[in-house]
């Protein structure tokens, strides 16, 4: 058991993947020698080498073009986007190729590939880096999607993603980066595409995953504290698969549920988390399925708007209070 | 099987800004049976002259218009037996009372109007008490919603089963539904009649809080510490209604004698906010009235003068204590209801009508009126006026009931009775 950062445990990942099998390759925009763009990939090029840590040119239609070339050449890549703001200069290569290829050659070859990214608000970092798009990639059949909010889960989805045989969006959260927790390498994970059950509770549940799972524990605890409202709180760890299995007996059980996600609320994850919920546990809600998602605007580089453009503890805090009342 | 049904045909609208129409032929005789889409009748509007189809086969019972009558678009031109659902005419049955239609929870945004008010599947209630309903038999449509804006959520269908466990009732009929509506509805207001106070209702205030039920009694507007003044009826209905919209539950409305009435008015207008309303010797009920109290109160000036009112009032008011009946003299000789009196009461006539609002109101919202038999202000007998859906009581109690047997009250206004 060790101590260490959100950032630490992905270091801790990818430097075990590689000492353990040789097929791994990072490759990305200034991922060698500078480090990552957030510092993940610090060091590892002193200690795999420029043939394993490879920095790319400035094309992020190459770096994941060239990442899926790789993994069906045997390689297992693990491809770096500065920001998840990118992704749309690598759709073709990833919506088009990476996600269709296991189906369109009959299932003879796969792309088991990592597209490693970060997203989200919390740095100030403008309107064109500070997006949650993973409603792009879950949008998408053939495309995993991992989105890790603790400390051991930077180390063990990651580890896990890049065991699994399809083409995994790993996406970090920039506002978790230097975020402490006690991460234990060896320690028995909870299953890929599994949930985990935060927080027990039987008034309402919450969903979230990411950064935002930290606000809705704040907002649970405050919840108690204040109005003895026992919140039940689900980190959803993957968007795809999505494991409705643990979601549906808390829903069931509690009646209310409210879905937080920093992604914009139209047609965003929160909608479909929504929609899915209430078709399952139809019969057993006691209120409409909430979604509490970013506002629909380009996020603001002001400290203060960006931090009101998505969810805040308070926020959910107030919601729940309303579904309560 | 179907069952064939009698319902009235309303007066088609033929076009987007059509109105009226006049009755040009009638082409089917009394009696006569139909085919669907046999023309029963030609229409002419000032546009264009068109004949009727049915929507469905049956039979001519009754017209109810004739050649050359002008007819509002709606209004029922025909009886008619038929056992197909006829698109726009399947909610209006030929019989005006449904026989053994409950009274219904109080519904947000309910209109008077009986053709609007949702259908018992259409009841505003949560997924899970409709699967917690099903289950257990019960029906919605007798349930009193106490959850937001009146809606039926999963803790009314519980109680509602529960409550049909402890007695030997069904599962869902009335009876069950309004005990449990007692124990699990928002809280009570109570308003005092004329020339009282909130304050008369501490008796029985506390008993309802000890069992645990939330109660309020605010002064009326020319009451008490009512800073407002009252020189009308509207003006203390208004002020009730504002009070009512305010809450966010439905509560249970207890008015007594004057306060009866602006209840029932209040109510009347604002029946989304009332699960139940309980009438207290009141007042606009009937003709004749005590005038000589009425006019006694607005206009005493000595407490000696007040004691012999007071004694109009029952065995306990009688019984006053003399600070007490001091203070009420001072009071009431600052003069403040004096233009009031004058519009409740002429003489010995009453100027105020309740039972037109109460007819309305209890299709919607379960009413008791409470009367006590040695009330001599107002009359027992007027308790022969009340609508038919109202419950009346005949307490052994003069024209304060809350005073001379609070515990009978108690237990009338919690429903246990």
């Amino acid at each position: 058991m060790i101590e260490t950062t959100y950032r630490g445990a992905l270091r801790q990942a990818l430097t075990d993947a590689m000492q353990e099998n040789e097929a791994v390759v990072i490759m990305g925009e200034e991922v060698g020698r500078y480090g990552g763009a957030y510092g993940v990939t610090k060091g590892l090029i002193d200690e795999f080498g420029e043939d394993r840590v490879i920095d790319t040119p400035i094309s992020e239609a190459a770096i994941v073009g060239a990442a899926v070339g790789a993994a069906m050449a045997g390689l297992r890549p693990v491809a770096e986007l500065m920001y998840v703001d990118f992704i749309g200069m690598t759709m073709d290569q990833l919506a088009n190729q990476a996600a269709k290829i296991r189906y369109m050659f009959g299932g003879q070859i796969g792309v088991p590939m990592i597209l490693r990214t970060q997203g989200g608000t919390g740095r100030s970092a403008g309107a064109q880096h500070s997006q949650s798009l993973e409603a792009y990639v879950m949008h998408t059949p053939g495309l995993r999607l991992a989105m890790p909010a603790t400390v051991e889960d930077a180390y063990h989805l990651l580890r896990q993603a890049m065991k699994q045989p399809d083409p995994v969006v790993f996406i970090e959260h920039k506002g978790l980066y230097t975020m402490k927790g006690e991460l234990d390498t060896s320690a028995e994970p909870a299953a890929w595409g599994k949930a985990r059950v935060m927080r027990e509770g039987s008034d309402v549940v919450i969903v979230s995953y990411s950064r935002q799972l930290h606000h809705a524990l704040a907002a649970a605890d405050t919840l108690e504290k204040e109005n003895g409202i026992q919140a039940a709180v689900v980190d959803l760890r993957t968007l795809n698969p999505i494991d409705f299995a643990t979601i549906r007996p808390l829903v069931e059980q509690a009646g209310r549920a409210m879905v937080v996600s920093e992604g914009v609320m139209t047609a965003g994850v929160a909608a479909e988390l929504a929609a899915r919920i209430t078709e399952e546990c139809f019969d057993y809600l006691e209120d409409p399925v909430v979604r509490v998602a970013g506002e629909d605007i380009p996020i603001s580089v002001s400290p203060l708007l960006e931090k009101h453009s998505v969810p805040t503890p308070e926020f959910i805090t107030e919601v729940a209070r309303m579904m309560l009342k | 099987m179907t069952t064939v049904t009698q319902v009235k045909l309303p007066m088609p609208r033929l076009g987007e800004t059509m109105e009226q129409g006049t009755i040009s032929t009638w082409l089917v005789k009394t009696g006569e049976t139909f085919a669907r889409g046999d023309p029963l009748l030609e229409l002419e509007t000032d546009k264009t002259l068109v004949e009727y189809p049915a929507l469905g086969a049956g039979k001519l019972i009754e017209m109810l218009v004739g050649p050359g009558d002008v007819v509002d678009v709606g209004a029922p031109i025909a009886i008619i037996e038929t056992a197909e659902a006829w698109d726009g005419i399947a909610d209006s049955p030929a019989s005006e009372e449904p026989a053994e239609k409950a009274p219904a929870a109080s519904l947000p945004d309910t209109s008077s109007d009986a053709d609007a008010r949702p259908e018992a599947g259409q009841r505003r209630a949560t997924p899970l008490a409709r699967r917690l309903a099903r289950e257990g038999g019960v029906d919605l449509s007798v349930l009193q919603g106490t959850g937001r804006r009146g809606r039926i959520e999963a803790r009314d269908v519980r109680s509602a089963i529960e409550a049909s466990t402890h007695t030997d009732t069904q599962p869902g009929t009335p009876v069950a539904a309004h005990a449990n509506a007692a124990a699990d509805s928002g809280p009570v207001l109570f308003i005092h009649g004329f020339a009282g106070l909130g304050s008369n209702w501490e008796k029985l205030r506390a008993r309802l809080q000890k069992v645990g039920l939330k109660t309020e009694a605010p002064d009326m507007p020319g009451h008490g510490r009512n800073a407002a003044e009252a020189n009308s009826v509207e003006e203390c209905v208004a002020w009730l209604g504002d009070w009512l919209s305010a809450q966010d539950r439905p509560v249970h409305l207890v008015g007594h004698s004057f306060g009866a009435h602006v209840a029932a008015l209040a109510a009347n207008r604002t029946r989304s906010k009332v699960s139940r309303l309980t009438l207290v010797a009141p007042a606009g009920c009937g003709h004749d009235i005590n005038g000589g109290f009425v006019h006694g109160m607005a206009h005493t000036r000595t407490a000696g003068e007040l004691l012999h009112l007071l004694r109009l009032l029952g065995p306990e008011a009688s019984r006053l204590p003399a600070d007490a009946v001091g203070t009420m003299a001072t009071e009431l000789a600052k003069g403040r209801l004096q233009t009031l009196a004058g519009v409740i009461a002429r003489g010995d006539t009453q100027l105020i009508d309740t039972i037109a609002a109460l007819g309305a109101l209890s299709e919607d919202v379960p009413v008791r009126a409470i009367f006590g038999s040695a009330d001599s202000i107002i009359a027992k007998e007027h308790m022969f006026n009340m609508p038919p859906r109202v419950a009346s009581h005949i307490v052994p109690t003069g024209h304060m009931p809350h005073w001379d047997d609070p515990a009978l009250l108690e237990s009338l206004i919690r429903g246990s009775n």
